[in-house]
């Protein structure tokens, strides 16, 4: 009994000393896509650093749960790399903003020891996803790969177990390269897969690939990196073969001639020579009116960190193979950021 | 024990009428109502819980039907649902983890009741409870880093090569080797049920009577005849034993999440993934954005919820049939738990020694095939009892090796951060003790009242039953649905993921189990304490704050620790409730930091320094857990001892 008391002196003693910290902070929480999180948790660690009092904190449970969570107002900001649906915005309680943050490319990674290059096409990839192709030695991958010895070896496709932005780019980009595709699976956070194993989250799927010979999954170029894993190069619509680069995430951008007022935009299978063909924005999900917040200090600290991702943020993508926005991307999103209110007043002057 | 509390109601009842000023009745008449209360606030638990269950489901009810169990098509794409293959993938896994589980735990149940030597008894049937203690994100991570991999190389295209040539049955060993399986998921859930059938089919296999035993030997049977004897008597018991583990397996969340690939597939062979109820509910569940998706998937925690309580409920009528007096047999039998008469002699190096051990030498037999099939039988029994704690000492070995590897400074000091940073979990760390703390103080006197009303003041009434019943029935919830319980009257509620709701679900958790244990301890005090109590004019609450609570206070402390070791591991209630966090923000009214949701985090990711960190928190949390379970051990020794 005596235990018991201690014990729940204790954590009394030590609820009290988190909320007496609590008084002083402001504490921001956000909740998306792990598409960006290697680049979202550097960016909140180094805003940390100079920004002491804002508890910066950013959950990557997946697009899916990052639009579910701002349009029931839970978190402070969503993430998001598949733009939200007309009737999901219909569906939220206020206008919600798309602020793209970065691009950034997707691969197909696998795990073939031996195979120290690959290329895949998009048919190819599709035909995989659909499975069709379901040994590496099919002829359609080895026409592709002349020269490589592609070992007899069953094909596991992963893809996400949760609701997904990387998912929606992959789908996006898979619709364009095949009609049976686009008939029978569409383009969606989370599809209907007709194959393969579910990982959650980029992480997720990266570690079944890695766990298991003859693996195939698509993640951010980003995991790809930190996981150590191969990635193929692909064949662009310009029939060009291209390794995973900001250049050529930049290079697919440049074709957006007209970007959309609303900034929901899809980068994938554009022409050009240099286009890398799956690739696509990373969005920020805020509430243009953040009047319902009722703080006025968190809501101007929320305002200024996401100013400071589209500025100063910018350089540090480059490093996590991140493409930083565009000019005229840029301007358009600081127009847009000066749109966002707080009880009548723009929060960012 | 039953007449002697009766009289002293009967003369309480007098008393009452008669003696004892306003305030000691008023105090009397509180602690029942305390305790009563207590008992109450489990069966409104139950009905919360299928009542917001259903609530939630009912849309879903409505637009599908019963149809939604037989419909195979789950795609959120055109937001149509059916149920079926996540109920195929929950009852093959929950099969094959039985099929391999069985065998094992009833043949080391028998070596622990009938071969073992007396001084191993006591220290086997701990190791294979601690078995049962560690968090089921444990045997998961287990089975990504060890279990899988070996399936890939190994396992798979040695049963492919084998088993997989056979006709029909080939099939279910066919198709790519690819480790994430169906059959990951049933060995790893075969590792999980193995220490609860066999710790429950040991005590069955104890209360068996020594006549039927010494009868069976009396009539010139070998070992394995009687032997089979007391299995035959017990078969009910044991058979309970088992639905309790499939039970167990079916609600199984994490750890299958992690190995079972995660496809809303029906596919025959073992080598495929596969998804059941429980993983479905851990995947989706948190991205489901449309009202019609929510509902189905709340429909399909329904479909769990009502298997499991079904099977728990048959599980206990079977056992209680058994083990019960007045039940299949008469006279006074040990009850199911950790301090049974039995257990007690064991301990005493008196009397009844010679009676324990002289029966187990009848290896031998004139008949030599009976001789010989006993030896086999007897070998067999060593090995799985050897095979079980094989399995327990490479777990937490591996454990213990990667964990060590991977424990640094930082993981006390330092935040959450990005790869290639310095970064720790010191908020994750905090943050779990305080959810623990919290929900202690929802979870241990809820559990305690229960567990008082039950023991002192219910006196076999319909409502004692009714409690007894739902504080079963609780028991058994898979942990996923508490979580989701939690989501729909907090978090929904609040609108915000928090502590609260993390700390409730946890509480919740811990109330039966605390509940049963008190019940049991209180039970253990002699009902001579009461009567003297009463003698020297003690109300209800001095005799039971005064007298009876104190002499079972090491027991009731065992059952708080066992509780809290319990939820200590706990990650499924906290998926939807707490959320996790990156910073040292303590508030519980917001999302909030817990050690098992971030280890789930870097376990199931690719990067080795992540996955380093994993470990090291894994051990720390092992260690929590072994250190509140060693000391349960420790108090119920010295429980016993003054009892004794």
């Amino acid at each position: 009994m005596r235990l018991l008391y201690q014990v729940s002196v204790l954590s009394m003693l030590v609820l009290a000393s988190g909320s007496s910290v609590r008084a002083e902070n402001i504490s921001i929480q956000g909740v998306g896509a792990t598409f960006p999180a290697p680049l979202y948790a550097k960016w909140i660690f180094q805003y940390n650093s100079t920004h002491a009092n804002v508890k910066l904190d950013y959950q990557a449970l997946g697009s899916g749960a990052g639009i579910k969570q701002i349009t029931e107002r839970i978190a402070q900001f969503g993430g998001t790399d598949g733009p939200m649906t007309d009737e999901q915005l219909k569906d939220a309680p206020a206008k919600i903003l798309h602020i793209p943050m970065v691009a950034g490319p997707e691969v197909m990674v696998y795990n073939l020891p031996d195979i120290k290059e690959l290329k895949l096409s998009g048919e190819a990839v599709a035909e995989i996803y659909l499975g069709r192709i379901t040994k590496w030695n099919d002829p359609k991958l080895t026409a592709l790969n002349p020269g490589v010895n592609l070992p007899e070896k069953d094909i596991v496709v992963a893809h996400r177990s949760d609701g997904s932005g990387t998912t929606w780019i992959f789908t996006n980009f898979l619709c364009k390269v095949s009609p049976d595709w686009k008939n029978r699976v569409k383009n969606a956070t989370s599809v209907k897969w007709p194959i393969g194993i579910g990982g959650k989250g980029n992480d997720g799927v990266a570690k079944v690939v890695q766990t298991t010979e003859g693996g195939i999954g698509y993640v951010e170029l980003a995991y790809a990196e930190q996981s150590h894993l191969q990635y193929a190069s692909q064949i662009n619509k310009a029939g060009k073969v291209v390794r995973a680069s900001i250049d050529g995430v930049v290079a697919a951008q440049k074709y957006i001639t007209e970007f959309p007022d609303d900034m929901r935009v899809s980068i994938t299978d554009e022409p050009g020579d240099d286009s890398y063909p799956i690739s696509g924005y990373t969005y920020l999900l805020i509430y243009q009116d953040l009047s319902y917040l009722k703080n006025k200090d968190q809501v101007t600290e929320l305002m200024n960190y996401v100013n400071w991702c589209v500025h100063e943020g910018q350089e540090m993508a480059k490093e996590l193979n991140f493409a930083p926005l565009p000019d005229e991307v840029q301007k358009k999103v600081e127009a847009e950021l000066k749109t966002v209110v707080f009880d009548g007043q723009p929060v960012l002057k | 024990m039953s007449t002697a509390v009766v009289s002293v109601d009967e003369a309480r009842a007098k008393d009452d009428k008669a003696v004892g000023s306003w305030f000691n009745k008023a105090l009397d008449r509180g602690t029942v109502g305390l305790a009563t209360a207590g008992g109450v606030a489990m069966i409104v638990l139950v009905l919360l819980l299928a009542g917001v269950l259903l609530n939630g489901a009912f849309p879903a009810i409505m637009t599908y039907g019963w149809r939604f169990l037989i419909d195979s098509d789950w795609d959120p794409v055109e937001m149509h649902f059916g149920a079926l293959p996540t109920i195929y993938g929950t009852l093959i896994s929950s099969f094959l983890a039985l099929l391999i589980a069985v065998p094992v735990s009833i043949g080391a149940a028998v070596f622990l009741v009938r071969l073992s030597p007396r001084w191993l008894v006591s220290p086997a049937s701990f190791l294979i409870e601690l078995l049962a203690a560690i968090p089921s994100i444990a045997y998961g991570f287990w089975g990504i880093a060890v279990l899988v991999p070996f399936l890939q190389r190994t396992g798979m295209p040695f049963l492919k090569a084998t088993l997989g040539q056979l006709p029909v049955v080939g099939k279910l060993f066919s198709g790519p080797a690819v480790g994430l399986s169906m059959l990951a998921a049933g060995l790893v859930m075969a590792i999980m049920v193995i220490p609860i059938i066999t710790s429950v089919t040991r005590d069955v296999l104890r209360s068996v009577p020594r006549e039927l035993e010494e009868g069976s030997y009396a009539l010139g049977a070998s070992w394995w005849q009687a032997t089979l004897a007391v299995l035959n008597y017990g078969k009910l018991g044991i058979f309970g034993a088992i639905v309790l583990g499939f039970a167990r397996a079916v609600g199984e969340t994490m750890a299958v999440t992690m190995v079972i690939g995660n496809c809303n597939d029906i596919n025959f062979s073992l080598f495929a993934p596969s998804q059941t109820m429980a993983s479905l509910l851990a995947n989706e569940f948190m991205e489901a954005d449309k009202p019609v998706y929510a509902h189905a998937l709340i429909y399909i925690a329904f479909v769990l919820l009502l298997l499991t309580v079904v099977m728990n409920g048959l599980a206990r009528l079977m056992i209680s049939r058994v083990m019960s007096p007045g039940g299949l047999f008469h006279g006074k039998q040990a009850k199911v738990s950790p301090f049974s008469a039995e257990q007690k002699a064991a301990h005493d190096s008196s009397g009844k020694t010679i009676e324990f051990s002289k029966p187990r030498i009848v290896l031998r037999h004139s008949n030599p095939f009976v001789s010989g099939t006993s030896t086999v039988m007897a070998v067999l029994c060593v090995c799985a009892a050897t095979l079980t704690l094989l399995l327990l000492a490479a777990i937490t070995g591996y454990v213990v090796y990667q964990g060590i590897a991977g424990l640094s400074i930082e993981l006390f000091t330092r935040l959450p951060g990005p790869l290639g940073m310095p970064s720790g979990m010191r908020n994750c760390i905090v943050g779990t003790l305080i959810l623990i703390g919290l929900g202690s103080m929802f979870g241990i006197p809820l559990g305690m009242f229960c567990g008082i009303y039950l023991a002192e003041f219910s006196k076999g009434s319909a409502l004692g039953k009714v409690v007894r019943m739902v504080v079963d029935v609780l028991a058994g919830t898979p942990s996923i649905i508490v979580g989701l319980l939690a989501n729909q009257l907090i978090v929904l509620q609040t609108g915000t993921p928090s502590g609260w709701a993390g700390s409730a679900a946890l509480g919740f958790m811990m109330c039966p189990i605390i509940a049963k244990t008190t019940e049991e301890m209180l039970k253990l005090v002699p009902a001579t304490y009461r009567e003297a109590s009463h003698a020297l004019a003690g109300t209800r609450f001095h005799t039971l704050f005064y007298v009876i609570l104190p002499a079972a206070s090491s027991g009731i402390i065992t059952g708080v620790m066992l509780g809290v070791a319990r939820i200590a591991g706990e990650t499924a209630p906290l998926l939807f409730t707490v959320r996790g966090s990156d910073q040292d923000t303590y508030n519980p009214a917001k999302p909030f930091p817990s050690l098992t949701l971030q280890i789930f985090k870097y376990a199931t990711s690719a990067p080795e320094e992540w996955r380093k960190q994993a470990w090291a928190a894994m051990l720390l949390l092992i260690f929590i857990i072994l250190v509140l379970s060693a000391a349960v051990r420790f108090a119920s020794r010295s429980r016993t001892a003054t009892l004794a």
